[in-house]
């Protein structure tokens, strides 16, 4: 039990946090809500008008385009950049010079986005960019990745993988050598081969880092914006458009904030729902040691 | 006692914090409380900010009252950057609106109507000393809510020795003999792409599509009407555009690298002809190339058709504690004599004014200065178009599909005129 002084040094201590996420998270989150509700330009008087925003934005073909072209590219990037990042982190455990390997992995992570945007626009341009040579020089005649509507969203997802693998690649060492040597030695001794040593202990010990990674990966790529304005605004025509930079438009070129709102409001419902799915479907496939105590 | 003091000591760093945060814009009085502070915001590079500052200079030096302090701002996402200050009250006194965005903020109120001002005998220019056709969105219901800075009638550059080097006829000759026009222009984009250069690099913007439409006649919207659909003459530029680029005469712009901009493609002696105003010479001045101006081939009897003229207007901020005095700089800026500080020598524009033509022809270089003017007679600026908010990317994307080959010409002048209608309506 703690006395009531040391519970007012735990308030004090979470105080700031809390404030900080009142301030700038739920109350910006509940204002953006309450606008959703309404006709604004950002400046002058502000209308009622019910679901209205909401109707819109499903009858608007830009939002239907940047819906569907986010969940491609989640569809691409969260099974991918999972698999990447946990098959690095595999082969890393094992090589010597880790370290060094982990920070050449982690590198793109503490680049800024816009300028790994600016430097992957040169090296996937059609006529110029360095992987078209490379392709070249082995007879294959490269696509235009970035003007090219069948190649523009996997390329971005290429980019977002690439630049994610570092992040999650770490978090899955961390995971890996948390395990402890001793349920492979025993495992050994019993004759498990490597693949049932992955299967029945690597794997389900790394669940929760895999969990967490998961939940991180579907909230991040719902939420991608940065490769795709700087690299093509989402073009070419609305091929890689996506929903963050749809409420981007929405707000700041169109001047409609309250269905630039409503439609931030969808995304945070789709991130949601897919949060909880991901948290009730955990139950069967997540493994705590200390059985989820 | 210590209680009290400290709950007065919070509360008055809120209230002070508050009043700093809700200020209605970033002037004052200054703070020898003569003269009135004024901000002032534009994009632009830093060569372009010197000669924004010329004005200001000036200004500043010919009255006491007034102080403008001029900060530039990227060009990029500038719209963006200020409506976002604008939200939060802390923009400028007076900034710089592109064409395509000052009726948001003239529908909401967000900057003041000059009429009244320009009517009155405080202002230094008066709306009849303005070039005609040049308003655009910036005037509703005839008030004016922004003035036009200067202009920039949009012609083509092309490179002479790269001309001269594929024995290409001069278009300075092919336009004084009746024969600069569109069969023409094909035959020149198709020897230089021949010879392994690019023709001329097409834009996708939905001014770069009118310089095709208008030069042939044609017209996208009237007045108050989205008509490119039922207009054969839109359909043909539409058409001719599409198959330039499909036979590589000409070269979609959008497929370049990033830094590789048709100012340097230009400078690099890739490609022959690119189109722009005058907002490209200081820069080509700086370079060693051999460089002139052309008005866009024409595909009507006329010799010289109707050129599409690029404006950005200046607005006073309706929040500003000094509206009055930030209309007298606002008229100055635009005014002659703002106008003839500026643009003077290696300007970057065109007067908006009438009366100061000569200031475009005080240059060496390029020899056809001229044309600039002949341009912005015949020119006038995009309107209709430009009175709905986001309507010109949205119009891009569709035309950058046609120039990628993803679309054939009706289609994307269907889509386009259906974007463009349920966005005017």
């Amino acid at each position: 039990m703690f006395t009531k002084r040391e519970k007012w040094w735990g308030y004090a201590f979470i105080a700031p946090q809390m404030i900080g996420m009142i301030l700038f998270s739920l109350l910006p989150l509940l204002f953006a809500f309450g606008i959703s509700f309404m006709n604004w330009d950002g400046f002058g008087e502000r209308t009622f008008v019910g679901l209205e925003n909401y109707i819109a934005q499903f009858q608007d073909s830009n939002f239907r385009a940047a819906l569907r072209n986010t969940t491609i590219y989640s569809l691409i990037v969260i099974p991918g950049g999972i698999a990447a990042a946990l098959l690095s982190a595999l082969a890393l455990n094992k090589v010597k010079g880790k370290d060094f390997y982990r920070m050449f992995f982690f590198m793109p992570v503490v680049t800024s986005s816009v300028s790994i945007a600016v430097i992957w626009m040169w090296l996937l341009n059609g006529d110029f960019g360095l992987i078209n040579q490379v392709l070249a020089s082995v007879g294959i005649d490269g696509p235009n990745w970035l003007t090219d509507r069948r190649f523009v969203l996997p390329s971005i997802a290429m980019l977002s993988i690439w630049w994610g693998l570092g992040t999650n690649m770490v978090i899955f060492l961390a995971g890996l050598q948390g395990i402890s040597r001793s349920y492979y030695e025993a495992a050994e001794i019993d004759g498990a081969s490597a693949w049932q040593k992955f299967k029945n202990i690597t794997m389900p010990l790394l669940s929760p880092t895999t969990f967490f990674v998961a939940i991180m990966t579907v909230i991040g790529s719902f939420q991608v914006f940065d490769q795709a304005y700087v690299m093509t605004q989402g073009g070419p025509g609305n091929a890689s458009y996506t929903l963050v930079l749809h409420i981007f438009d929405e707000a700041f070129t169109r001047s409609s904030f309250g269905t630039s709102t409503s439609a931030a409001m969808i995304l945070f419902v789709i991130i949601l729902i897919f949060t909880l799915i991901q948290f009730t479907v955990s139950r069967k496939w997540v493994h705590y040691e200390d059985n989820g105590r | 006692m210590k209680k009290v003091f400290g709950v007065g000591f919070v509360s008055a760093l809120a209230i002070t914090t508050l009043a700093a945060c809700g200020s209605g814009s970033d002037s004052s009085t200054g703070s020898n409380g003569d003269a009135v502070e004024l901000s002032f915001s534009a994009w632009g590079n830093p060569a372009e900010l010197d000669v924004y500052n010329r004005a200001v200079d000036a200004f500043n030096e010919m009255q006491d009252d007034i102080e403008v302090t001029l900060t530039g701002l990227p060009n990029d996402n500038y719209f963006q950057t200020l409506t976002t200050r604008l939200q939060g009250g802390q923009a400028p006194d007076v900034f710089y609106v592109g064409a395509e965005n000052i009726s948001t903020l003239m529908s909401n109120g967000t900057i003041e109507p000059l009429s009244d001002f320009l009517d009155s005998g405080d202002s230094y220019v008066t709306e009849d000393e303005f070039t005609e056709d040049i308003w655009g969105a910036s005037r509703n219901d005839g008030i004016v809510y922004g003035l036009p800075v200067d202009c920039n009638p949009i012609l083509m550059y092309y490179n002479k020795a790269l001309l001269e080097e594929n024995d290409i006829p001069s278009p300075q000759e092919l336009y004084e003999n009746g024969e600069w026009n569109w069969e023409t222009f094909e035959d020149i984009t198709r020897q230089l792409n021949e010879s392994g250069n690019h023709g001329y690099m097409q834009e996708s913007g939905h001014g770069a599509m009118l310089n095709w439409i208008w030069t042939n006649g044609g017209e996208f919207a009237t007045e108050d009407a989205i008509v490119g659909d039922t207009d054969g003459k839109t359909m043909e530029a539409f058409e001719y555009v599409d198959r330039m680029i499909d036979e590589g005469n000409f070269t979609y712009a959008g497929t370049m690298p990033e830094g590789q901009g048709i100012e340097a493609m230009f400078m690099s002696n890739q490609v022959g002809f690119v189109s722009a105003g005058r907002w490209l010479t200081p820069m080509f001045l700086d370079t060693s190339i051999d460089f002139d101006y052309i008005p866009f081939p024409s595909n009507t009897d006329e010799q010289i058709e109707t050129a599409n003229i690029a404006t950005a207007y200046m607005a006073v901020n309706s929040k500003s504690d000094h509206v009055e005095e930030a209309m007298k700089f606002i008229s100055y800026y635009t005014s002659t004599d703002g106008q003839e500080v500026r643009l003077d020598g290696e300007g970057n524009a065109v007067p908006s004014v009438v009366g100061i033509d000569e200031i475009v022809l005080n240059q060496d270089r390029p020899e056809h200065g001229q044309y600039l003017l002949d341009a912005r007679s015949v020119g006038r600026v995009i309107g209709l178009e430009f009175t709905s908010p986001g309507l010109s990317e949205d119009l891009e994307d569709i035309y950058e599909l046609m120039m990628l080959g993803d679309m054939d010409a009706a289609d994307a002048l269907e889509q386009a005129t259906a974007k463009a209608k349920e966005a005017v309506e």
